[in-house]
């Protein structure tokens, strides 16, 4: 998306989140495989040999590709998360390939949440998600005490400039 | 039911019971499904037992009967147990509802969350004159408090209370810690905020240019007064506090339409043959594979199976055609909208009655929806988006079936102005045409490919108080979105926009089923909007829901709208 205005400078997140998330895909990739791979070769295993039971190894070989494939992407994934708190706004941009770009006005924000799992806190790194009436936005990989300063100030604005839906 | 009491304290405000016999209302499939089994099995066990004892008829009865007895003994006391436990109030700025025995519910909510009011008479209710009230409330999660079941009039006296202090008529400064004592008619919104203030007084304090929506909320005041604050949209001359709303004369409601029997019935049999045609031919090509491999062998089946298959198809057709026609006909029967002190009403129903309210500035969206069965006869449909309806619900549905000339009608109390002349005419020229300079978007050549049917017609428009979006070509769909009303705006790419680089937009609004995105666009011309659209959603704020819109200008408008459609005739559809 060429035509975003380039001037708008975007806040970056915690590059920790790379490794976080390398660690979470690959906590997921082992799992999934375990499960799905585990059923291929249980109903192989069970059932008459034949060519059909090639099938059975298609869910396991698209969660594999799946995987591997954001294993490649999630650094620049991470590279172009980030935020720009304007004086009316909060812009929010995502997405490696498929880029993103919110906007949620201060004064429409219904909530404010931190949430931090134990691997994250390990990381250091926060998600903050934005209620609207509408739906909400996120952002992850924030220093803890970034998301705890953010969450007040949204607060603050969103409360300032409250009126309803 | 008295008058609301506002002077006392809230915890002195008495709670209040629902009707006695309503337990017995909310849970009688339960009751009659208990009694079927029982009786069944009474039947089976009941000559075993009298003859392993030995009893004669009479006592046998007798017995039954006492059995009987009891079990009736029993559930009336627990209906009156749970009715002791069902209990609501309604105080100045909530309405509390406290119910169950073993798992308790207790729900608060507050009024000026609220967005809806539904009268619902379900057909067992009905036969007992009961009537379930519904308020929908955009609070979280839990959306909708009903209060089952209450007396007919006794609902409709509620709802006229609830209303009447949502809509903040009654406040008094001193009640109300939110208001503030100096501004006295606030009407429920306490942050007069200064920018809008400041917009609305542009041309006296030209010192205002660091707003950047200025403009726009000056066009927005212009063409649409009754999305600002009072303190805004009234005369310098006129001191705020001396129009207090309990002063202005109430507004008898008024009827706005009211659907013919016979396009009702029309319009059922056309949905309801659209429906039986779409199931009937899935049944046949599910039906006719199965067949086909089945009857692959033997080819002395085929005539029998074409016959049984063609009966079978008429049957599904016919079927699905009546269940479904009678299912709209019933729900839209002698549909009536309404529009009222406290909102706009529609009331429809055969068997099971309903009647919702949704009060002013509480429509999120509106779409003007045209199923393609609808072309034939130049019939349009209205959805609304309201906060506590949710997505799926059927009262979104605010004009089952109308011409333009409803549409137009429905449009006016709905819709804020759109700000522009002839916006009647764009309306209908955007619903039934496509051309180029037609003021909408369209998808480009290079990204005609993603967009197969609706091609060249999906695309998007703005006016001082509205976006519209277009979409679909075989079925026609207007979505309207007042600017004031987007919560956030996204923009972004999906495979499609990449490969052939365009982008696409979303602009939400509460769930509901009101359309909010716009896709494979021109790059530059969206990401305008996209940034237009969050400034505006971030300077709107200051424009206020107004809860009186029964005010003068309102009227006037209303009635120019009237003549004008009644003016243009029924030929246009």
């Amino acid at each position: 998306m060429k035509d975003f205005p380039q001037h708008i400078q975007f806040r970056p997140v915690r590059s920790e989140l790379t490794t976080y998330r390398q660690i979470h895909n690959a906590i997921s990739l082992v799992i999934n495989m375990v499960i799905f791979g585990g059923a291929a070769v249980l109903t192989g295993y069970l059932s008459q040999p034949g060519w059909w039971q090639l099938l059975l190894y298609i869910p396991a070989a698209w969660i594999l590709i799946h995987h591997v494939v954001r294993i490649f992407i999630i650094p620049y994934q991470v590279r172009i998360h980030g935020w720009a708190e304007q004086n009316e706004d909060l812009l929010v941009r995502s997405g490696a390939v498929f880029r993103r770009y919110l906007a949620v006005p201060y004064g429409r924000l219904q909530f404010v949440v931190v949430k931090q799992g134990p691997l994250q806190r390990k990381f250091d790194l926060a998600e903050l998600s934005i209620i609207t009436a509408g739906s909400n936005a996120k952002i992850s990989g924030l220093p803890t005490r970034e998301a705890t300063r953010l969450r007040d100030d949204l607060s603050a604005r969103g409360y300032a400039r409250l009126a309803g839906l | 039911m008295s008058q609301p009491v506002t002077q006392e304290h809230s915890s002195d405000i008495p709670w209040r019971r629902v009707h006695p016999i309503s337990p017995f209302v909310r849970s009688w499939s339960v009751l009659l499904i208990f009694g079927y089994i029982l009786t069944n099995l009474s039947f089976q066990t009941l000559r075993n037992i009298v003859e392993s004892f030995q009893l004669s008829i009479g006592q046998a009865s007798l017995i039954f009967l006492g059995v009987v007895f009891v079990a009736l003994l029993i559930a009336a006391g627990l209906y009156t147990i749970a009715w002791r436990f069902y209990q609501f109030r309604i105080t100045s700025d909530a309405v509390e509802l406290h119910a169950g025995v073993i798992f308790r519910r207790r729900r608060y909510m507050r009024l000026d969350r609220l967005q809806a009011v539904d009268i619902d008479r379900p057909l067992f209710a009905r036969l007992f004159g009961l009537s379930k009230l519904s308020l929908h409330a955009a609070d979280g999660s839990e959306a909708t408090l009903a209060l089952e079941y209450l007396k007919a009039t006794d609902a409709e006296q509620l709802r006229r209370e609830i209303l009447y202090l949502a809509s903040g008529a009654q406040d008094d400064p001193q009640l109300d810690p939110t208001t503030d004592a100096t501004g006295a008619d606030t009407a429920g919104s306490p942050d007069g905020t200064p920018i809008a203030v400041s917009a609305g007084n542009d041309t006296m304090h030209p010192s205002a240019p660091h707003y950047p929506y200025a403009e726009y909320l000056g066009a927005y005041l212009q063409h649409n007064p009754r999305g600002l604050t009072e303190a805004v949209s009234q005369p310098p001359g006129v001191i705020p506090g001396h129009t207090a709303a309990t002063k202005r004369p109430k507004n008898p409601p008024r009827e706005l339409l009211r659907i013919p029997l016979s396009r009702v019935i029309g319009a059922g049999a056309v949905t309801g043959l659209g429906a039986g045609f779409a199931s009937a031919m899935w049944a046949l090509i599910v039906g006719g594979v199965v067949l086909w491999l089945s009857a692959q062998n033997d080819d002395s089946q085929a005539l029998p199976i074409l016959i049984g298959g063609g009966i079978g198809f008429l049957v599904i057709v016919v079927f699905i055609t009546i269940v479904t026609a009678f299912a709209q006909v019933n729900s839209n029967y002698n549909f009536t909208a309404k529009m009222s002190d406290s909102g706009v009403r529609v009331l429809s129903g055969l068997l099971s009655t309903s009647s919702h309210t949704i009060p002013p500035g509480r429509i999120q969206a509106i779409q003007i929806y045209q199923p393609i069965a609808y072309r034939i006869f130049g019939w349009y449909r209205i959805q609304v988006t309201v906060a506590g309806y949710g997505l799926t619900d059927s009262s979104t549905t605010v004009l089952p079936v109308g011409k333009f000339n409803d549409v137009l009608l429905m449009l006016s109390v709905l819709a804020p102005d759109a700000g522009v002349e002839g916006a009647d005419e764009l309306i209908y020229n955007a619903l039934k045409y496509t051309s180029d300079d037609d003021g909408f978007t369209h998808v480009p050549s290079r990204a005609r490919f993603w967009q197969p049917v609706a091609g060249r017609r999906h695309g998007y428009m703005t006016t001082p108080t509205l976006l519209l979006i277009r979409y679909a070509k075989l079925r026609r769909i207007l979505a309207m979105i007042p600017h004031e009303r987007i919560q956030q705006s996204t923009v972004h790419q999906s495979l499609s926009d990449k490969l052939s680089g365009t982008v696409s937009a979303s602009f939400s609004t509460p769930p509901g089923p009101v359309r909010v995105n716009i896709s494979n666009h021109e790059p530059e011309a969206l990401i305008q909007l996209f940034f237009y659209e969050a400034e505006i959603a971030a300077h709107a704020r200051r424009i206020k829901d107004k809860n009186q819109w029964m005010a003068d200008e309102e009227l006037e408008n209303f009635e120019k709208t009237a003549v004008k459609a009644k003016a243009a005739g029924g030929d246009r559809a």
